[in-house]
Parts: C-alpha cells; structure tokens; sequence
C-alpha cells in the first residue's frame, strides 16, 4: 500500500484519539475520585457544545468564549454534585443518576435548541494545513494542543498542589482521608466540578471538528470509557496516549475491515483488557 | 375513623351514580348516533434521534388539517353535511415500539375514525400492525412500498416508493453524464442502509457499473478519515452516501480536507435539509441529494405549501411537505365515498382517482399503494435546485464537481 495512504491513516487515527482522551480525562478524574461512571459526561460535553455554539451567535469564536463558559460548568458541576451526586452516594445509584441526567439534559437540549445538526465553527475550522496528498483542518491541531495541554496542567494540578493531593487521597481510600482532616464531600465536589470544565473543554473542542446533535454525547461517553478503561485509573498521561492509540487502531480496523467493525473492535477491547491487565496499561490499581 | 369511612361510602357511591348518569346520557338519550368531527390521529417523532423530521411533519399535517377546516370541512354524504376534522397528535420518541403504543392509544382511548403514519418503516409498520389487529385505515407516506404490502393491511394506504426507483435514479444520472461506470457505496449500517445496498448492488448489474468500495458504518460515528482513505486508494469517483445529516455533513468535509475529489457525491437522507448547508458551509456545494418535494413543482398548492413551510420554519423542505399528500388523498376519498366507512373510503382510494395532490396526481394499486418519483437536487451556495428528471429540473447537474482547490 502507498506509504503516503499508511500516514495518513495513523496521523488521522491520532488527531481522531486526542477526541477520546480530552473526555476521558474528564471521566476519570470523576470515576477516580467518586467512583461514578458518569454516564451523562459525553452529553455535558455537548452541551458545552451547544452553549459555543450559541456564543457564536453573539459574535464570540467558540474558543474565546471559553473564559465565560467554563466557569458556568464549574458551577453547574457544583449544583450537580451538591443537587443529585452528593445526595445519592452509593456509586450504582450515582451512576444510574448520570443516566438520569444524560436523559434530561438531551432533552433539555432539544427544547432549548432544536435536534438538528449543529457545528460550532471556529475560525480555525476553515483553515486546512498541506501535508502532503492530503491536509489537516487546524481546528484538528488545536484540539490535539488542547488535549494535551490540559492533560498536563491536570497531571500538575493532581500531583503538585494540595487540592490535587487531596483529591488522590480522597480517591485511594476517602474514609482515611476524611480522618486526615480531609473535608471529602468538598474535594468529590471540587473534583466533580473540575471534571464538568474538562467535558466543557472537549464540547467545544468537538463542536469545533465535527457535527452534533443532543444524541452524540452517550457514543462519546462510551468511548472516553474504553480509552479509561484501557489507560487504567489514576494515570492522567496514560489517557493522554491511549487516546491516540485507539484512534489508530480504529483507522486500521476501518480501512482494513470496515467502518462497521469499528465499535465492535474498540469495546472488545475492554473485555480483552479487563482479563488481561485488569488495572489498565498504565494504571496501579484494579477498576 | 367510623365517620370517614362513612364519608369514603358516600363518595364511592357519588362517583357510581355520576357514572352511570353519564352512561345513560351518552349512549341512551339520543336514538341515532351524531358525528361532529372526523377523528385522524397521528403520531410523528416529536422527540428522539428523528426529531427534526417529525417536527416538520406534525407541522404539514396540522397545515393540512386547518386548510381544509378553513374550507368548513370535508363533505360527507351520509351526514349531508361538512364535517370539521380534528387531529390527534402523540410523540412516539423516535421508536417503532412507542409508535405501536401510540396507534394503540389513538384507537382505544382518542377512538380515532383514521391514523396517518410516522416518518420511517419501521415505525409505520410497527404502528399498521396494531392499525390492522383493530381494523382501522391507515395511511402512510413514507414506508418502501415493499415493506408497506408486506404487513398485507387491508384498509393500509401508502404513498412512497421502493429503493429501487431511487437507486435508479443514480444510475441514470450517471449514465446521462457519460460518466465512467463506477459506483463507491457508504451506508448506514440499518435496515434502511442494507434496502439501500441491496438495491444498489442489484442495478449495478443491470447498468454494467462496477462497486470499487462497499462499507457501512454506525451512525454517529463522525469519522470517516479510514474510509476516504480506502475511496482514495480505489481511485473512487462517483460516491452515494446515506446517513444522517451530521454524518454527511462530517463526511464532506473531511474528503476536503484529506484532498479527496470526488466527481460526484450522491446522498439520501443527510442531504435533504438547509442543516445540511449550515453545518458543511459551502463544502455542500455540488453535493447532490434525492428529495421527493419542491416549490417548483407545476402542481395545484405545492408553491403555496413551499411558501408557508418556508415562513414558519425559516427553512425549505425537500422531504417533509411530502406528508400533506396523505390527508389530501384521505379527505378527497372521503368526499366521494360519501361516508366515513373505512372500507368503502380505500375501496374508493383504489378503484377512483388519480388524486390530486401537491406531489402531482396519485393512483393507487388494488393493494393500496401509490408511488411516487423522487427527484435528484444538487446543492449549489445553500440552495437546492432539482436537477433530474428532466422535466422537473430547474438547473443541469454539474458534473464532474470541480476538485477542492479550483473551488472558490
């Protein structure tokens, strides 16, 4: 096969992973921390989506208007936790809550929007870099910066400060830490929070490159799972890279297969993953 | 506690004696049965995955429905008067089991005279299963005409077509355009996708067209960079596409970025309405769609319809106004029948006619089905202008589609 066609196989199957990594991360600060598989992460994203979406019309490029839209999540996240998450605190009965809040907020979406395909266009959407045969729509790149950036003022924020210290203490064992003068309620809820920002973050990142509607967001969650799942818990940089190399393999298997065997081959994935190595490549413990 | 369930008697047997006056007033009083209303339910996704289609049709239907009220009605012989039709409406999420629920519902609680069908199959053949174990008219304009006989209704109407009659289409334009014989074919992995592909596959035979790429794909997956590189490797030309509009929309864009150049990008479904153009831009031009309606048609109502649909939803629609011709069929058939019987009314619809309607004049076979020819449009700055059949088009395809560099 033409060497040109291989690249651009793995480099779309890369830029394609980043998708995958900028939501699980989110997801796994909120299973790490809670133990919730929340399973409404991947329509919070697109609703962030939705609010760049409407920035646009008020003139605002979806990435600058960032600075107004993750705090509005920080503080969704808030209520959330404080609303449903906090109250329901058995992790089955949380993560049956999520259920119940992808419900709501896809119908939410459609009442306040409408159902029909949007796209939230940046002015980097237009702008495609040559390479080679083919090109690269800068809004990709952005979005790989971005993943990546996040990834580590994350791995910074987890490893480096006393909030992040915290939030891993709470995640190890929370009754310890609550004995440790941890105030566990506040950092699930700070954690909850910070994983809100983050499905912002991939909302508009998304918005940016692809089509949505109110019913793209449980695919996307079900994705970020496999790639949570395949990195393992607690290893921010392990979901950074297993993104990617899920992308790749997705971009084979398509090419090679079909489309259609695509999802079949990235969930089988998980149960691969969950008798072989249990604790996920890059991850210390069991899921 | 003995005073209230002295109080708990009396109620239950106020509650009984009202009920029984109600029975009695109702069904006894008058000796012949009165009829204020014609009773036609329907249930369109109002919420679900195919929201935006069934939001749209609710709309015609209800546009249908108050036309003729504005008229005083439809006539029926049997009352020697016009009677005013009210319309039912339910949400059935999208879901061919909700939609069964619905047509339940519409004919043991809303005791509805007829039903008009959803948008999809396998909703309308869900619902025509219940309309047929109560023995109600149903009609239909979008079930393939195959599958609407296969449920072997007897008082089923439906107006729509076959794959087939699409797929040609394709193959005919192709042929028109002296373009070379080839065909890549990406499909929806659902029963509508395979109907398509069987289809297709079946008439590249018979037009001598060879298949270079075959695939199919979950909806929703929003990318396509793996398959493009397969159509690019295959030198593939000519590519249909059916999917959803987002899918479509994430396909275009990214054969111009990955500097794939088509010559020909035919689409069912995803290329049908205005989101279409707003969420590809101008990556929509020359993409060409199937569509079954439009303003242009030289057909009684069909640019008013355009117009009105166009004032309320800001938008046009090639596939939506298509349901108005259900009622207008039904209403029509029920003025000559002269009576709301359902059997005499679909004797009526096939054995009469053509009917006329804004898809043009429609005949019905002895099973109750009445096809219709889509037409292929060709997107072109936002709008969307019919270009085949030739009697219909209001612009020549522009084939081939010029690569993504020479575009403005």
């Amino acid at each position: 096969m033409d060497l040109n066609l291989v690249i651009q196989i793995l480099l779309y199957g890369v830029l394609r992973g980043f998708v995958y990594s900028i939501i699980a991360l989110g997801l796994s600060l909120i299973f790490g921390t809670m133990k919730i598989v929340n399973l409404a992460h991947g329509t919070l994203c697109i609703l962030g989506a939705y609010f760049a979406f409407s920035m646009i019309n008020l003139g605002l490029d979806p990435y600058v208007s960032m600075p107004l839209l993750l705090p509005l999540f920080f503080i969704t996240g808030i209520c959330l936790y404080l609303g449903i998450f906090q109250k329901t605190r058995d992790p089955n009965s949380s993560t049956v809550s999520s259920f119940g809040l992808l419900m709501a907020i896809q119908t939410l979406i459609q009442i306040f929007w409408d159902p029909t395909p949007k796209t939230a266009r940046s002015y980097f959407s237009d702008i495609l870099i040559p390479l080679g045969a083919a090109n690269i729509a800068s809004s990709r790149i952005v979005l790989a910066f971005l993943c990546i950036f996040t990834a580590f003022v994350l791995y910074f924020l987890l490893r480096r400060t006393w909030i992040g210290t915290a939030i891993r203490a709470t995640s190890e064992d929370a009754e310890t830490s609550s004995l440790m003068g941890v105030n566990v309620k506040w950092i699930n809820c700070i954690a909850f929070s910070l994983g809100l920002i983050l499905a912002c973050l991939a909302g508009v990142a998304y918005g940016t490159n692809y089509a949505f509607d109110p019913f793209v967001g449980l695919p996307l969650t079900f994705k970020g799972v496999v790639v949570l799942t395949l990195a393992g818990i607690g290893s921010t940089l392990g979901v950074l890279i297993t993104g990617p190399i899920l992308g790749i393999i997705e971009g084979i298997v398509g090419f090679q297969i079909g489309l259609g065997w695509i999802d079949i081959v990235a969930y089988l994935m998980i149960i691969v993953i969950l008798i072989v190595r249990p604790y996920g490549i890059f991850g210390g413990r069991r899921l | 506690m003995r005073r209230s369930v002295f109080l708990g008697i009396v109620i239950v047997i106020i509650v009984i004696v009202a009920a029984l006056a109600y029975y009695y007033y109702s069904f006894t009083t008058t000796g012949v049965p009165t009829k204020e209303t014609i009773e036609v339910g329907t249930f369109q996704s109002l919420t679900g995955v195919d929201a935006a289609n069934g939001i749209e049709i609710a709309w015609v239907l209800q546009k249908a429905v108050r036309d003729v009220n504005d008229k005083g009605g439809v006539y029926v012989g049997e009352y020697g008067r016009k009677l005013i039709v009210r319309l039912t409406l339910l949400d059935d999420q999208s879901s061919p089991a909700v939609a069964a629920e619905c047509t339940e519902k519409l004919i043991k609680y809303y005791h509805v005279d007829f039903i008009i069908g959803g948008h999809d199959t396998k909703i309308n053949t869900a619902a025509m299963e219940i309309a047929k174990k109560y023995n109600v008219l149903f009609i239909t304009s979008f079930t393939w005409g195959f599958d609407f006989k296969a449920v072997k209704h007897p008082l089923g109407l439906c107006i729509f077509t076959n794959p087939d009659v699409i797929m040609r289409m394709w193959y005919e334009i192709l042929v028109n355009a002296k373009a070379p014989k080839t065909l890549a074919i990406i499909l929806e992995d659902n029963y509508d996708g395979r109907a398509v592909g069987e289809a297709l596959k079946q008439l590249a035979k018979e037009y001598g067209f060879t298949i270079p790429v075959e695939d199919y794909y979950q909806p929703g997956i929003a990318e396509f960079s793996s398959i493009i590189v397969k159509l690019k490797a295959a030198n593939a030309e000519h590519v249909f596409f059916h999917g959803f509009t987002s899918d479509l929309a994430a396909f275009v864009k990214q054969t111009k970025e990955m500097g794939y150049n088509w010559k020909f990008l035919c689409a069912i479904k995803g290329g049908w309405p205005i989101e279409f153009y707003k969420t590809a831009g101008r990556d929509s031009d020359y993409v060409v769609s199937d569509g079954f309606f439009h303003g242009s048609f030289p057909y009684p109502g069909a640019k008013e319809l355009w117009d009105n649909f166009q004032a309320s939803f800001g938008k046009f629609s090639v596939g939506s106004p298509l349901y108005y011709s259900a009622p207008q069929v039904l209403f029509q058939a029920i003025e000559k029948a002269g009576t709301l019987k359902a059997e005499k009314i679909v004797e009526t619809v096939k054995k009469e006619g053509p009917w006329t309607t804004v898809m043009g004049p429609l005949k019905f076979d002895d099973e109750g089905f009445a096809g219709i020819s889509p037409i292929a449009l060709q997107w072109y700055n936002g709008d969307l202008s019919p270009i085949f059949p030739p009697s219909l088009a209001a612009k020549q395809l522009v084939y081939p589609a010029p690569p993504w560099d020479q575009r403005g």
